[in-house]
């Protein structure tokens, strides 16, 4: 018996933990929730559970609020080109040779290794209406413009939250993940590339053009993909936490309905409806982005 | 590496054995390990003591980690729920009903005594379902009117009477309200607290039809009752608005809040119930009175209790119902009335001279108020053709858009009840033994809009 054949046995038994937790709390649950998205499954009631077909799919379709809620996640992903391009800013700044520019760095990225509630409860401080420094600032800078203005309400205000959820989306993403894989990706843009460019008279901001930005053509298109599959499953934590879904259910995203239709009012075979169309979404939306994404962002020097 | 791996995997196992070695065991040292999910606070300390002291053979543990609702449905139905559980109201207590995990305890609480007819009148529908008793109640009271003695001495305002209206309660609020130096903020409000649905009770509304075919929301006297609340803030600038609120309950906790801008006298009245005073008594220089809600068309106030229910799928059920005794002692009674953690559950403890004059806080002259609004006291409103979550997120939302000022009361109401009553055709449209019941009580066929 060959040593290779030998090596199976061992492999399997490392590979099983790992393959039986995936099987047990993932594979078996996804696949259980797409069979209770074609029945009546309700936690709270003695009825017998039956199969209804896509009558939960079709509900879905007429079903006002989910559009609603899809809009708002929509909405919310409008912050993700801004800081996307935030990252991009923050990288390019902090791939120079500057003095302290690793704590530079480590701040941040301070938001994105920290707890989500944590930076949730302190947000909603800074946007607390009457006290929150956020106001104090604006009334303070109106005062002084002589400007007869009022400043948002917020978080308790339908038009004003989810600007407020996006505002601090924007400022926890900005430094995070995507700044680091920028500056990874900055890291690999040949020097020559800049020499030569410099040799023909390219400044900076031509060297950024037609050097950098091409170059981070495949980091931009992963970061983008990424973020829209993100956005798309998002804005549960933070509704959760500083808004509780309202006012009037303004901050509800389809993650979020998701939770209240299953674990707020127990409709958990709507709730798994819910889910595949989202993923169905989510999948959609990432087919194009490859599509189209892929040459859009190619590496062109 | 390999070797690396295989000592993991064996540390792993090594780890699980000793986890599992060490799992908490019902028996400890022959007594019974009873679990009871509630929040964990001093008063439960002291309760538990009491219990541990009554019943020698129980050992009673709480789990206040487990107490989501959810969490508690579906650990039951697993097998490893808890032995007594806690319902924060009645619609809790309705799903645990229809999830099917709450044990029947209408012939054990006949042989031991425990019958809803030892209770507040008020506590019988939120410990019976369909004639059947599930649970007993833990603390049981109304909602009142606290109000600060000094601000109203301040502002030479007389203190209120118990027979006073809803006129009286916004000339005292307006008059108790003052402003900073700077004429910007409000150094005091008025009132704070006050709650849409007893508002739209004491208008002489409701939330449903006797029958609960169809939501009343959209009837004048709820929509009254929303206007003359949102007058408060808006109109007469006696109740904090809804950021003012938000930047007042900065305190945070479960309406902690609220009860420190009362001790730090920035508020003359607030709603709020006999619990309060657990914080209040820490500060001997706040002077408190204590009035019923003011009149509307008539008198009423929510009755508010958690209850205490028995999980059926429990194997130490029987013995778990010792709590249900527990709860009906006048040991447990006295506790709670002595602690103030609101009333004790069996009315006769409250019909003693002890609950109205408690020798160590002799200043507390007005615990009368806390027992006779027991006569006035509301459960929330249920109707079996509509999950009650439907309907309260339903009324939330129109509640949001009214402190928004973005739907006019009128118009929050009339709308809230018209997506109720669709929310109702869409129930029962999936449940036929109830559509037949509607279609008989309402003489007329379901059609979906």
């Amino acid at each position: 018996m060959s040593r290779r054949e030998n090596n199976w046995p061992v492999a399997l038994a490392f590979l099983a933990p790992n393959f039986l937790g995936f099987l047990a709390f993932m594979a078996l649950p996804v696949l259980f929730s797409l069979v209770m998205a074609f029945t009546n499954w309700q936690m709270t009631e003695n009825a017998p559970l039956e199969f209804v077909g896509f009558s939960n799919f079709a509900d879905l379709l007429s079903d006002k609020r989910f559009w609603g809620f899809f809009g708002n996640t929509l909405y919310l992903m409008l912050g993700i080109p801004v800081s996307i391009a935030g990252s991009l800013f923050l990288a390019v700044i902090l791939h120079q040779r500057l003095r302290g520019v690793v704590l530079f760095r480590t701040m941040f990225y301070l938001p994105t290794i920290t707890s989500g509630v944590a930076l949730f409860i302190l947000w909603k401080a800074i946007f607390n209406p009457e006290f929150g420094p956020l106001n104090n600032m604006l009334n303070a800078l109106f005062d002084a413009l002589r400007l007869q203005a009022t400043a948002p309400e917020w978080l308790l205000s339908v038009a004003w939250a989810k600007p407020a959820i996006m505002i601090m989306g924007i400022w926890t993403a900005v430094g995070g993940t995507n700044m680091l894989l920028y500056l990874a990706g900055l890291s690999n843009v040949p020097p020559e590339l800049y020499e030569a460019a410099q040799l023909d008279g390219a400044g900076k901001w031509a060297l950024f053009r037609h050097v950098t930005w091409p170059q981070l053509g495949p980091t931009t298109f992963f970061i983008v993909v990424m973020s829209a599959i993100g956005g798309l499953q998002g804005g549960f934590e933070q509704a959760r936490v500083m808004t509780g879904g309202g006012p009037a259910e303004s901050t509800i995203t389809l993650g979020y309905y998701i939770y209240q239709k299953g674990f707020e009012e127990y409709q958990l075979g709507y709730a798994s409806t819910i889910a595949w169309v989202m993923f169905i979404i989510i999948f959609v939306m990432t087919l194009i982005n490859w599509k189209f994404g892929r040459s859009a962002f190619a590496m062109e020097v | 590496m390999r070797t690396l791996f295989a000592a993991s995997f064996v540390v792993l196992v090594v780890l699980s054995l000793i986890a599992q070695a060490t799992k908490p065991t019902r028996d400890l040292g022959g007594r019974l390990r009873l679990v009871w999910t509630t929040d964990d606070n001093p008063a439960r300390q002291e309760q538990i003591a009491i219990f541990d002291r009554q019943f020698p053979h129980l050992k009673l543990t709480i789990d206040p980690n487990n107490n989501d609702q959810s969490k508690i449905i579906v650990q039951t139905m697993a097998g490893i729920g808890p032995d007594i559980i806690d319902c924060y109201d009645r619609r809790q207590l309705h799903t645990y009903y229809q999830a099917g995990i709450l044990q029947d305890i209408t012939e054990w609480a006949r042989e031991a005594g425990t019958t809803p007819e030892i209770c507040w009148e008020a506590a019988r529908e939120n410990m019976m379902i369909e004639g059947r008793q599930y649970g007993f109640p833990t603390n049981p009271g109304p909602w009142v009117i606290f109000y600060n003695k000094d601000i109203f001495d301040r502002c030479g305002v007389p203190y209120p009477k118990d027979d006073w209206t809803w006129d009286d309660f916004v000339a005292t609020a307006r008059r108790l309200t003052t402003k900073n130096p700077d004429g910007r903020r409000n150094e005091t409000f008025g009132c704070m607290g006050y709650d849409l649905m007893e508002a739209i009770w004491q208008n002489g509304g409701s939330f449903y039809s006797a029958d609960g075919t169809h939501c009343t929301l959209g009837e004048p006297a709820a929509i009254e009752a929303a206007q003359w609340l949102m007058d408060l803030q808006f109109v007469h600038h006696c109740a904090p608005s809804p950021s003012e609120e938000e930047a007042m309950a900065a305190a945070g906790g479960w309406g902690q809040g609220i009860i420190t801008l009362f001790s730090a006298q920035r508020l003359g009245m607030i709603r709020y119930g006999r619990w309060g005073l657990i914080v209040w008594r820490k500060d001997p220089k706040l002077r408190i009175g204590v009035a019923p809600l003011p009149r509307g068309k008539q008198r009423a106030t929510t009755f508010v209790t958690r209850i205490s229910v028995l999980n059926k799928k429990s194997p130490y059920v029987r013995e778990a119902f010792n709590f249900i005794k527990f709860l009906a002692s006048e040991e447990y009674g006295n506790q709670i009335n002595d602690s103030a953690d609101n009333l004790a559950p069996v009315r006769r403890l409250c019909e003693t001279d002890r609950f109205l004059h408690n020798p160590r806080y002799p200043q507390e002259d007005y615990n009368e108020v806390f027992r006779s609004e027991m006569k006035y006291a509301r459960s929330v409103e249920l109707s079996k053709f509509i999950n009650p979550y439907v309907a309260h997120r339903i009324f939330q939302r129109h509640l949001d858009l009214m402190r928004n000022r973005q739907e006019t009361p009128e118009v929050a109401m009339k709308t809230a009840a018209a997506e109720i009553d669709r929310e109702m055709l869409v129930f029962v449209s999936k449940r036929p033994a109830l559509q037949r019941e509607y279609e008989r009580l309402t003489g007329r066929a379901v059609a979906l809009p």
